[in-house]
C-alpha cells in the first residue's frame, strides 16, 4: 500500500498532522495544512522544527526497518519536494523545497544505516545527539597491540619489504579480531532493537516508556564501541 | 514555447541540444555537425574584437598557435600553481601570479578560462537561436561529475557571460544516464563509465520508476583523451629530439601538429593494428617517419586505464557494491572508442558494456532532458545526485573536522557547534575546505570568512553554529550564527583560486597513499591539543593548591611537565601520550585532594538537606 498517496493520508495521516504544533499556511494563512502543502492555496510547507526522521519518513519509532520500505518513502516524498519540480515556483517555495529535502535526504543517509538510526533515537529521546567514542574494556590489551604494530609500521622503512609482510600479517589478524568483535556488537544492538520494537509496537502513544528507556544506556555503550572500533579498522585498513 | 537548452561544455567538443517533443536532439549546424570543437581564436589584427569559435577556429591552431585555444575546461577553476609540466607543453601561454586565477594572454590582453568558455557557450546559443529561431536564454550546463566547487562555480559564471540563466550546473554521467534511461526504458544499477578528452568519471546509478538515484561517483579532473594524444605526442617528441635535434616544444606551430597528428593516431588505432605517422622538419632538418602498432600505443596508455580502473573501484566501494551487482555498463565520451578501454571496462565489470547511444552525444542529450524536468515539461523522471567531495571546516591544528562525506546526496545541509580557544575572544575565523585528506593543507580551500562580535566570554563557553548547505547544482553556501546573541554571517562560496588544487584532483586517492603520514600528523596533533589543556589545568590547580602540596611533589609535577612541554615540540604522539599519562599520574592525588577542598569550600556554609 502506498501509505503517502493522499487518498490514504487521511486515514493513516496522524504523522502528518504536525504532532504538536500547529501552523496556518505561510502563503494564504489557510488552516487547511497537511504535511505536503496546504489544501487550500497548494503551496508546500516547511516542515516543522520538531518534526523527526522517523516521523517524516512515517516509519514508526522502530528500529528495525523494512529497508525497501523506507527507499519507496524516500523517493515518494524526493518526488513531492524536490527542488527539480519548484524551479517555475515562487522564490519561498523553492527554499522550502531546497530545505525539506535536505533535511529528507540527512533522514535518509541516518535512517539507512542500524548505528545511525539508532544514534538518531538515543538523540531524540535524551535531546542529546553528542556520542561518546570509547574503546571496549576488553579490547585495551588487543588495541595496545594495534597501536602499537601501526606505529612500527609508521615507522619502517619503506624498502624493508620483509619487515612490512611480517607486521601486515600481525595486524591483519588483530584486524579480523576486530571485525568479529564488531559483528558480535552490532548483534547485541539487533538484539536490543528486537525488544524495544516489541514494547513500541503496544505502546499507544504518549512517551516511551520507562522499559524502553532503560535499553538506551546500553545501546549507547555499543554505539560508541563500533564507532570506536570503525575508526580503528580504518586506520588499520589505511596502514596496510 | 521558449526552449530551455542541454548545453554539454566539453573539453574537445561542445554540444547544445533540446527537446523535440518527447525526443532530445542535438542541434547542428549549417553542414549538419553536432559537435562544435571547443576551440577559441582570437584574430588580433581584425577590427574590435573578433573572435572566432568552433570549426572555423579550429584552423587556425597551427597557423596561429599562440592565440587560438582548445582545451580550455581543464583550467577552469584553476590556478597557476594546480597545472603540472604536462599542462605546460601547451602553444599558448599561462599567466597570472601564484595563487590567482590562470590567465590565458593573447598578444597584450589576458583571459580567464571563464571567459573563453563563454564564448564556446555563445557559439553554441547562437546555433541553437538560428534552427530553433526563437531567443534562447535558460541553459542546463553539465560538468564532470568529480568537478570541485571551484570549477562548478567556474562554468556557472561562463554561462551568465554568455547571457543564460543557468538553471543547474548537472554532472555529465547523470546527464548521460538520462538519456540512457529514457531510450532503453530499463530498470537496476548501472554504472556510466565517462572519459571524455579532458576529464574522467564514473557513476553508479539505481534506476528504479523513473527516479534515477545516484549512488556514488568518483573521477578524476585531470584525465581524458587529451592525455592519451600526450603520450604519443611525448613519444614523438623524445625521438625527434634525439635524432634530428629538433625541440617540438620551442616549435608552436610543429607541436600542435603533432598534438592533432598524435590524435589522429588514437583514432586509426581504433579500427587499426597500425597507424603511419609522417612529419617534415623545419630548416630542412629531413623527415620522421614511424608506425606505431595498437599493441605499442596500448603499452603507452595502459597507465591512465590502470587510473580510470581504480576510480571505478573506489566508486564500488562507496556505493558498497561488487562488480556483479551492476547490471549495465554504459560508455560515454569520445574516448570510450578505444578498443583496450572497452575491454578493460568489460573485464572489470564481467560484461560487454554499452556503447550504442552515441558516446559524443549523450550528455548533451541528457541536459535536454534535465532542462526539460526543470522546466515543468516532465513530471516522471527524477534525479538524486550526489556530491563527489567531502566538505569540511579547519579547526585547531589545521586538522579537518568533516560536515558532509562524499557521496552524500544533495541537497543536505550539515550543522555543527564550534566555540572559542582564547578568553575574550570575539572573532572566530571560519575556513571552509574540500577534500579527503585529514590535514587542512592539503585539501582544496574553498572560502575563509570571519564570524566578528562574539560576545567576549571565557574559551569554551560561545556557541557558534556553522551550517553548511550544498544545493542542487552541488554549489556550497555557508552560514555562521552566534547562538547567545543571534549573530549571522552568510557567505557565497566564491572561488578562491590557487592553494593545492593539484591535490583536489587526487584527493581520494591521495588520501589512500598518505593515510600513514596523515594518521600520525592526525594523533600528534590531537594529542599536543590535549595536553595543552592538561597544562593549562595543572598550572591553574599548581597556582590555586599550593598549600596542598609538598616540596617534593611539587618539584616532581614540574619536572614532567617541563618533559611533556619538550615532547609536544619535538616528540612523536607516543611519547606526548606516554608523557601526558605519567602527568595524570603523579598528579592524582593532589587533583583529588583540591577537589575535595573546593566541594568542602562550596559546602561550608550549607546545610546537609540544602545539599
Amino acid at each position: 500500500m502506498n501509505i503517502l498517496s493522499e487518498d490514504t493520508g487521511s486515514e493513516r495521516g496522524h504523522f502528518f498532522e504536525m504532532a504538536g504544533e500547529s501552523r496556518p499556511c505561510w502563503s494564504c494563512q489557510s488552516d487547511q495544512v497537511t504535511f505536503f502543502n496546504c489544501s487550500s492555496c497548494t503551496a508546500i510547507q516547511q516542515f516543522l522544527h520538531d518534526t523527526d526522521y522517523f516521523t517524516s519518513f512515517n516509519m514508526g519509532y522502530k528500529l528495525n526497518i523494512d529497508l525497501d520500505l523506507l527507499e519507496k518513502q524516500y523517493y515518494e516524498l524526493s518526488r513531492r519536494f524536490h527542488p527539480d519540480y519548484f524551479q517555475q515556483k515562487p522564490k519561498e517555495e523553492q527554499e522550502i523545497s531546497l530545505g525539506n529535502t535536505a533535511f529528507l535526504n540527512k533522514g535518509y543517509q541516518t535512517l539507512k544505516n542500524p548505528q545511525k538510526r539508532a544514534a538518531y533515537l538515543v538523540s531524540l529521546v535524551e535531546g542529546d545527539d553528542h556520542l561518546p567514542t570509547e574503546a571496549p574494556a576488553e579490547l585495551f590489551e588487543d588495541i595496545f597491540e594495534i597501536q602499537e604494530t601501526l606505529e612500527e609500521i609508521r615507522a619502517l622503512d619503506q624498502s624493508d619489504e620483509a619487515e612490512f609482510k611480517k607486521l601486515k600479517t600481525v595486524l591483519d589478524v588483530s584486524l579480523e579480531k576486530m571485525r568479529e568483535f564488531e559483528l558480535d556488537e552490532k548483534e547485541k544492538l539487533h538484539s536490543l532493537f528486537v525488544k524495544w520494537d516489541c514494547i513500541e509496537a503496544d505502546r499507544k502513544g504518549g512517551s516511551f516508556t520507562d522499559e524502553q528507556k532503560g535499553y538506551l544506556p546500553q545501546m549507547k555503550q555499543i554505539l560508541s564501541h563500533t564507532a570506536y572500533l570503525d575508526r580503528i579498522i580504518n586506520d588499520m585498513k589505511a596502514a596496510v | 514555447m521558449a526552449h530551455v537548452v542541454g548545453i554539454d561544455l566539453g573539453t574537445t567538443n561542445s554540444l547544445i541540444a533540446y527537446m523535440d517533443g518527447e525526443t532530445p536532439r542535438a542541434i547542428a549546424d549549417d553542414k549538419g555537425r553536432t559537435a562544435l570543437p571547443s576551440v577559441v581564436a582570437f584574430l588580433e589584427e581584425a577590427s574590435a574584437e573578433s573572435v572566432l569559435v568552433g570549426e572555423e577556429a579550429k584552423q587556425y591552431l597551427t597557423t596561429r598557435p599562440k592565440s587560438t585555444i582548445y582545451s580550455v575546461k581543464r583550467f577552469m577553476g584553476k590556478g597557476r600553481e594546480d597545472l603540472k609540466d604536462d599542462l605546460k607543453m601547451l602553444p599558448f601561454s599561462l599567466v597570472g601570479q601564484e595563487k590567482e586565477a590562470i590567465r590565458i594572454g593573447i598578444g597584450k590582453k589576458t583571459y580567464t578560462p571563464t571567459e573563453i568558455s563563454a564564448h564556446i557557450l555563445r557559439g553554441l546559443k547562437a546555433r541553437a537561436e538560428k534552427a530553433l529561431n526563437t531567443p534562447i536564454t535558460k541553459a542546463v550546463i553539465t560538468v564532470p561529475a568529480y568537478f570541485n566547487d571551484s570549477q562548478r562555480q567556474a562554468t556557472k559564471d561562463a554561462g551568465k557571460q554568455a547571457g543564460l540563466e543557468v538553471l543547474r550546473i548537472l554532472n555529465e554521467p547523470t546527464a548521460a544516464s538520462l538519456a540512457y534511461g529514457l531510450q532503453k526504458e530499463k530498470e537496476g544499477t548501472i554504472a556510466v563509465y565517462d572519459l571524455g578528452g579532458g576529464t574522467f568519471d564514473i557513476s553508479i546509478l539505481k534506476i528504479k520508476n523513473g527516479i534515477f538515484q545516484v549512488l556514488s561517483t568518483h573521477g578524476d579532473t585531470l584525465l581524458g583523451g587529451d592525455d592519451f594524444d600526450r603520450q604519443l605526442l611525448k613519444r614523438i617528441r623524445d625521438e625527434v629530439l634525439e635524432q634530428y635535434d629538433v625541440d617540438l616544444l620551442k616549435n608552436g606551430a610543429l607541436l600542435q601538429e603533432v598534438r592533432l597528428m598524435s590524435e589522429q593516431v588514437k583514432w586509426q588505432l581504433s579500427s587499426q593494428t597500425s597507424a603511419d605517422v609522417s612529419l617534415i622538419l623545419p630548416d630542412n632538418k629531413g623527415r620522421y617517419e614511424r608506425q606505431f602498432t595498437r599493441s605499442e600505443y596500448e603499452g603507452m596508455i595502459k597507465g591512465l586505464i590502470d587510473r580510470t580502473l581504480e576510480s571505478c573501484h573506489k566508486a564500488l566501494s562507496d556505493a558498497k557494491l561488487s562488480p556483479e551487482d551492476v547490471d549495465e555498463v554504459v560508455l560515454v565520451g569520445g574516448s570510450t572508442r578505444v578498443p583496450l578501454i572497452k575491454e578493460r571496462v568489460g573485464d572489470l565489470f564481467k560484461k560487454v558494456p554499452h556503447s550504442e547511444l552515441n558516446p559524443d552525444e549523450v550528455v548533451a542529450l541528457g541536459a535536454a532532458v534535465q532542462a526539460k524536468i526543470l522546466s515543468g515539461g516532465i513530471t516522471d523522471m527524477l534525479l538524486l545526485d550526489v556530491t563527489p567531495l567531502s566538505l569540511g571546516i579547519e579547526t585547531m591544528g589545521g586538522i579537518v573536522s568533516r560536515l558532509i562525506q562524499r557521496n552524500t546526496p544533495i541537497p543536505t545541509t550539515a550543522k555543527e557547534a564550534y566555540t572559542t580557544h582564547v578568553d575574550g575572544q570575539r572573532t572566530v575565523s571560519i575556513h571552509v575546505v574540500q577534500g579527503e585528506r585529514e590535514m587542512v593543507g592539503d585539501c582544496r580551500s574553498l572560502a575563509k570568512f570571519n564570524l566578528t562580535g562574539i560576545d567576549p566570554l571565557p574559551a569554551g563557553m560561545p556557541r557558534i553554529e556553522v551550517v553548511f548547505l550544498i544545493d542542487a547544482n552541488g554549489i556550497l553556501n555557508v552560514t555562521a550564527k552566534d547562538l547567545r546573541s543571534g549573530k549571522e554571517t552568510t557567505v557565497e562560496v566564491t572561488p578562491t583560486y590557487g592553494l593545492s588544487d593539484e591535490e583536489a584532483e587526487k584527493m581520494i586517492s591521495a588520501s589512500m597513499e598518505h593515510a600513514k603520514e596523515d594518521l600520525e600528523k592526525r594523533q600528534r596533533i590531537e594529542s599536543i591539543n590535549e595536553a595543552e589543556t592538561v597544562l593549562r589545568h595543572t598550572e591553574k590547580a599548581l597556582a590555586q593548591g599550593s598549600d596542598l602540596l609538598d616540596g617534593d611533589e611539587r618539584e616532581k609535577i614540574e619536572a614532567i611537565m617541563t618533559q611533556l612541554k619538550a615532547a609536544m615540540s619535538e616528540g612523536t604522539h607516543r611519547q606526548i601520550r606516554e608523557t601526558l599519562t605519567e602527568l595524570n599520574q603523579v598528579t592524582q592525588r593532589f587533583a583529588a585532594d583540591l577537589m575535595s577542598q573546593t566541594v568542602k569550600e562550596a559546602l561550608k556554609n550549607k546545610k546537609l538537606s540544602d545539599v
